[in-house]
């Protein structure tokens, strides 16, 4: 009898303390859904709630651009992390490798470089080559970020995989990248979607790089683009929050799908 | 013979990943030292130095970095595992499993869109507080306008937004922890504090290690949620390095004094990560 109350309590309590925590996030979407011009007060809000805020910028060719932007700077991230990590993981954890572990050390310490260091030691040579203001040097740099993680956590999910499955298949005569993509890409499939949707999500939601290497409004993503509103529709906070709250929607959910395994991923080698 | 063959291809699988290292790690530190000590016409190869040390903004952001780094590490790991230790109790699965979803979504959010959506809680006139501002006469123009209270309230989206990264790993942790060792203890007699005392918390300290290093790095390189909301102003009660870095570089146009104030930077970051690793140790 005691017990239930406590858990009923207990329910009771973490959705209190769920639903204070997110209170910003409902206040942003009530706002999103107000008419422009009217006061920020509640009064018969429900009865004016409106979703013409989203009509007019899912209408907008100015959003679509920069949301395509920021898929095709996510996306090519997304690629180079997913092959070149593969590689680079099968290799740490199938191969003997000279230094390998100093390898492993200094691709994590990438980690530790501060991005706006990485802005300023790139800008000329980005100048140099041309990609200045190009959604090229953003994918670049992403994948630069989002490799170390990347490696670690594709290098756990093949540590798991017994060494015999794919040394048979190469028995077998399957060539070594034959033997990777039937045999490891299938069984660390969770793992490849951790890190896929993991590095999608970052380079989706970046912005200092973007700040500095993207000047023209069609090379914009949405993370610096989202500005402009204020500019386009004066200090418009209600169109800047309906941008907001679109913007975040993909990315929430892909990310909520896949998190349990990042977790795993990341946690795996640390048990050492 | 083999080996020597496997370690050639072992070689090739690395390669691109290694072009990495050298185009993340050693590329970068060498242009940033390059520009930080290079000697322009008369000048020693010191003077971006010495140029920095006589500004008294470099002092400032240092502390308020130090103060940013510092508190949101604590709060980010206190409160990660508090709420963890909330959710690992034995409720409906389903129901802990949304939960745990649901406290993850500011993780998942755009540090700009937290920017956005803070702005607007702090607001002297939009926010659904604007009455609670106008309540307490220091913060009137909002916290965000106040020079005593602006770095409180960067902080604190800082907090609101990184927490849930952390739950998540003490979260996965506690529910990989064994249920017969707590069992064990309730029987031997130990109470709650002393169970979380003396089993959650060693199991948890090389985690924790990890987990304050990685925000180390994390909270020094906190740009966007500061620079989208103060700029690191009022008159630089908010800034932090990495603004003060970006302005040196991207707003005054001064690279080799930006790399100099970088180096102090990444000095920070190593020498608090390296205290911390050190503790582990004791």
């Amino acid at each position: 009898m005691k017990k239930s109350f406590g858990r009923k309590f207990a329910y009771i309590f973490i959705t209190g303390i769920l639903i204070t925590y997110l209170i910003p996030l409902f206040y942003i979407i009530s706002v999103s859904l107000r008419k422009v011009g009217s006061a920020f007060s509640w009064d018969d809000f429900w009865r004016r709630m409106t979703l013409e805020n989203y009509a007019a910028i899912l209408g907008s060719e100015h959003f679509m651009t920069y949301l395509r932007n920021s898929l095709i700077v996510s996306t090519g991230a997304t690629l180079v992390c997913l092959v070149l990590g593969l590689l680079a993981a099968y290799s740490f954890s199938r191969l003997r490798l000279w230094g390998k572990e100093g390898l492993f050390v200094g691709l994590l310490s990438i980690r530790v470089m501060p991005p706006v260091l990485i802005a300023i030691a790139y800008f000329d040579i980005l100048v140099r080559f041309r990609l200045y203001d190009t959604m090229i040097a953003l994918i670049l740099l992403n994948s630069l970020l989002n490799m170390p993680l990347a490696i670690w956590v594709l290098r756990n999910y093949l540590q798991a995989v017994p060494r015999e499955l794919d040394e048979a298949a190469m028995m077998d005569g399957c060539s070594r990248l034959t033997a990777i993509r039937k045999i490891l890409v299938p069984l660390c499939a969770p793992g490849l979607a951790a890190v896929a949707v993991q590095t999608f999500v970052l380079s989706w939601n970046e912005y200092l790089f973007a700040l500095v290497f993207i000047t023209s409004n069609h090379n914009k993503p949405a993370t610096v683009a989202i500005f402009d509103f204020i500019g386009q529709w004066s200090t418009n906070y209600i169109g800047i929050m309906a941008f907001a709250v679109l913007m975040s929607l993909p990315v929430v959910i892909a990310f909520l799908a896949v998190q349990r395994y990042i977790v795993k991923g990341l946690l795996a080698g640390s048990d050492k | 013979m083999a080996s020597a063959r496997k370690s050639w291809i072992g070689f090739v699988f690395f390669l691109p990943a290694g072009l990495f290292v050298f185009l993340g790690v050693a590329l970068p530190l060498v242009e940033i030292l390059r520009l930080a000590f290079q000697s322009g016409g008369k000048s020693s190869g010191f003077a971006q130095f010495s140029e920095l040390v006589r500004d008294p903004v470099l002092s400032a952001s240092l502390v308020n970095s130090l103060i940013f780094v510092v508190v949101s590490v604590v709060l980010h790991l206190f409160f990660g595992l508090l709420l963890a230790i909330l959710l690992n109790q034995e409720l409906n699965p389903v129901f802990i499993r949304t939960m745990r979803s649901l406290f993850l979504i500011p993780w998942a959010i755009s540090p700009v869109v937290v920017a956005t959506v803070w702005r607007l809680v702090y607001h002297p006139e939009l926010s659904m507080f604007s009455g609670l501002w106008k309540m307490i006469p220091v913060v009137q123009q909002g916290p965000l306008a106040i020079p005593s209270t602006a770095l409180a309230a960067v902080i604190l989206i800082n907090v609101w937004f990184a927490t849930p990264f952390y739950l998540m790993f003490f979260l996965a942790r506690l529910q990989a922890t064994p249920k017969g060792i707590y069992e064990a203890a309730i029987i031997d007699g130990a109470g709650a504090f002393s169970r979380f005392r003396y089993i959650t918390l060693p199991s948890l300290r090389d985690l924790i290690v990890t987990l304050a290093i990685f925000d180390v790095i994390a909270a020094f390189n906190t740009f966007d949620l500061i620079w989208l909301t103060t700029q690191g102003g009022p008159i630089h009660y908010t800034e932090v390095l990495a603004t003060y870095i970006y302005k040196i570089a991207f707003r005054q146009l001064d690279f080799p004094l930006a790399a100099a104030a970088g180096i102090v930077l990444l000095g920070c970051i190593l020498l608090l990560s390296g205290l911390i690793w050190k503790l582990r140790e004791r």
